[in-house]
């Protein structure tokens, strides 16, 4: 970060205070707003995200504090990110934990940072991509209520799409 | 992070975030994300069917908006007249950009691709980077147009403006009567809407003339039957456009911007038939484009010129018992002042306001006075949607100059921008005026020799 450029003293959920460069912090449209209304001598609170995720969160607006990632081709052509966006940002989001990445989500929509939001919101669709329900429900941990006649039920329904694509 | 959700299972994520996931997802994935779990179904399902509704009241707004939905059907009848294609990704640009349901955004769009030069790697000012950003949509689908081999070439004008056959002459008499028509009407709201009508026709004429001219003049007889075909398309357009006109420009209210496209396009149709019209054409083209460019600005500057007296005002507003007239929506604009003014309304009355010079001292005496912030924004935002505007305008004179000057600070704070640019921008719109203003001049100066 540049030394002498104005700071912005961020309050974490654990009442953490991090300070950053205001050129990155204002990449938060959310921030953004607090700052031009409040200026930046009193700290910003932002109750809603974790100093884990808030460090994270502005190690990616410190990448693009300069640049607006182009947006994300929708819908995704291949489930591997990385051949659509930049290999930092392909990188930054190739989160294993679930629970991390779904936090970076909720706090970049709250943050309203939205090139971060779509590159997480798209980093979980490529999860979904070219997968069987099965591994979707073991992927997000969720459980199967559908009886076996409602399955194929549905996928008849559905019938439509697979053809549309394939 | 919100400790009720589990954060590892897709079923209790928000549905707003889903829905972000989800439009990432192809025909085929959604359908097998339909057979994950009953909950992740109807999830899904509410997700596409909100998607649908949104889309049906899109088109139905579309519909009650006769000028703009005709607009938009001429406008591709326009483009299968000339035989442009518009691939998948360009549509899908244009639809998603009426999609955002905003009548500037689909007036802009029109007025872009009539008539904005397309450059925006070189020499782009703050002002036009800011302006861009904020018509992002826009601009990109013009850009995607712009890459497009089959789009109109603003370069054609010239086909226009070098023809000498004698239907040219045929041709600008078509446009004046046009012109006439339309400025004759004098009831004339919105000066962007007129531009569009304009464009339009123009593109036509290029269009309908280029094939005139390709036709050639030994196959008399076809030409013949072209032209009537032209004669009479034109005539259908002329109509459509008249009653459009007369259906949404009812109201008579901004005499200033009628004022404004008279003189624009009494100065258009005069020095067409001059002899160096390409040179004029030119500057009226950018005129064009500095008008459109700043269309909301435009609106500021209209309203900045309804009310340079705010303090004035203000303290009429005070001193005036209008509270016994229209108790309710005074009290809100009152309580939504002293919010602005740093004041907790339980702790002032009206009475207190006027008897007190302290207050007196700060509206009058401290410029900076009057801050929006998100609340005070919240407030008026929510008085605006709640409140009819325009009832509470036909009070009187002193309380329509209250809400005129609110909203100025509504569509500053909204739009975020700043007070020095909408001085320059004043500035330059003063500018053009004053360009106009001396057209019209030469023009009556001109006429004035021709009589004698």
């Amino acid at each position: 970060m540049d030394k002498g450029s104005t700071k912005v003293k961020l309050l974490s959920l654990e009442g953490d205070i991090i300070e950053v460069d205001e050129e990155v912090a204002k990449k938060s449209q959310l921030i953004k707003n607090m700052i031009e209304d409040t200026g930046t001598e009193d700290d910003v609170p932002i109750p809603n995200v974790k100093k884990e995720i808030l460090l994270k969160i502005l190690e990616y607006c410190e990448k693009h504090k300069n640049d607006n990632p182009p947006e994300i081709e929708k819908p995704l052509t291949t489930s591997n990110l990385s051949e659509l966006v930049d290999p930092y940002d392909a990188k930054f989001i190739d989160i294993e934990n679930l629970e991390q990445l779904f936090e970076i989500i909720l706090a970049a929509n709250y943050l309203d940072i939205k090139s971060l939001l779509d590159l997480a919101c798209a980093k979980v669709a490529t999860l979904i991509k070219n997968k069987t329900p099965d591994e979707i429900r073991k992927t997000f941990n969720i459980p199967n209520d559908f009886t076996p006649e409602e399955e194929a039920q549905i996928r008849e329904e559905n019938k439509w799409a697979e053809e549309a694509t394939s | 992070m919100d400790i009720q959700i589990d954060l590892t299972n897709l079923d209790q994520i928000p549905l707003d975030i889903l829905f972000q996931i989800v439009k990432y997802l192809d025909p085929k994935s959604i359908g097998q994300l339909v057979l994950v779990s009953r909950n992740t179904r109807l999830r899904v399902g509410q997700i596409l069917n909100k998607c649908l509704n949104e889309q049906k009241k899109y088109y139905q707004n579309i519909k009650e908006q006769s000028l703009y939905a005709k607009n938009y059907f001429q406008y591709k009848e326009l483009l299968q007249q000339i035989q442009i294609f518009l691939d998948d990704q360009i549509y899908t640009e244009f639809v998603n950009l009426i999609n955002v349901g905003n009548k500037n955004y689909f007036v802009n769009f029109f007025s872009a691709v009539f008539n904005f030069p397309i450059k925006f790697h070189e020499g782009i000012n703050y002002k036009k980077q800011e302006l861009i950003n904020r018509h992002k949509e826009v601009f990109t689908s013009l850009f995607l147009l712009s890459k497009s081999y089959s789009v109109p070439k603003l370069e054609n004008k010239h086909i226009f403006l070098k023809c000498q056959e004698p239907k040219l002459e045929q041709i600008v008499g078509f446009a004046n009567n046009f012109l006439s028509k339309l400025s004759a009407l004098h009831k004339m709201d919105n000066l962007l809407d007129a531009l569009i009508i304009f464009q339009q026709q123009k593109w036509l004429y290029l269009n309908t003339y280029s094939n005139i001219m390709a036709i050639k003049i030994k196959e008399q007889y076809k030409q013949k039957v072209y032209y009537l075909k032209f004669e009479n398309t034109y005539h259908k357009i002329i109509n459509f456009n008249i009653n459009s006109v007369v259906l949404s420009f009812l109201d008579i209210k901004n005499l200033q911007k009628l004022r404004f496209v008279d003189k624009m396009f009494n100065s258009l149709v005069k020095k067409i038939s001059l002899i160096n019209y390409k040179h004029f054409y030119i500057n009226i083209e950018r005129m064009f484009q500095q008008l459109t460019l700043q269309k909301e600005l435009y609106d500021l500057y209209s309203l900045i010129n309804q009310n340079r007296k705010i303090k004035m005002t203000m303290y009429q507003f005070i001193t005036n018992n209008l509270s016994v007239q229209f108790p309710v929506q005074i009290d809100k604009l009152f309580n939504i002042f002293l919010i602005c003014l740093g004041y907790q309304p339980q702790h002032v009355t009206i009475q207190q306001f006027q008897n007190s010079s302290k207050f007196y001292a700060q509206v009058f005496e401290n410029t900076q006075a009057i801050q929006l912030n998100e609340s005070t924004y919240g407030m008026l935002e929510q008085f605006f949607k709640e409140e009819n505007v325009q009832q509470i305008k036909a009070f009187n004179i002193l309380s329509n100059k209250i809400c005129t000057q609110l909203e100025l600070l509504y569509l500053t704070k909204k739009y975020q921008i700043s007070q020095k640019a909408i001085d320059n921008y004043c500035e330059k719109m003063q500018q053009i005026s004053d360009k106009i203003d001396y057209a019209l001049k030469f023009r009556n100066y001109s006429k004035l020799i021709k009589n004698s």
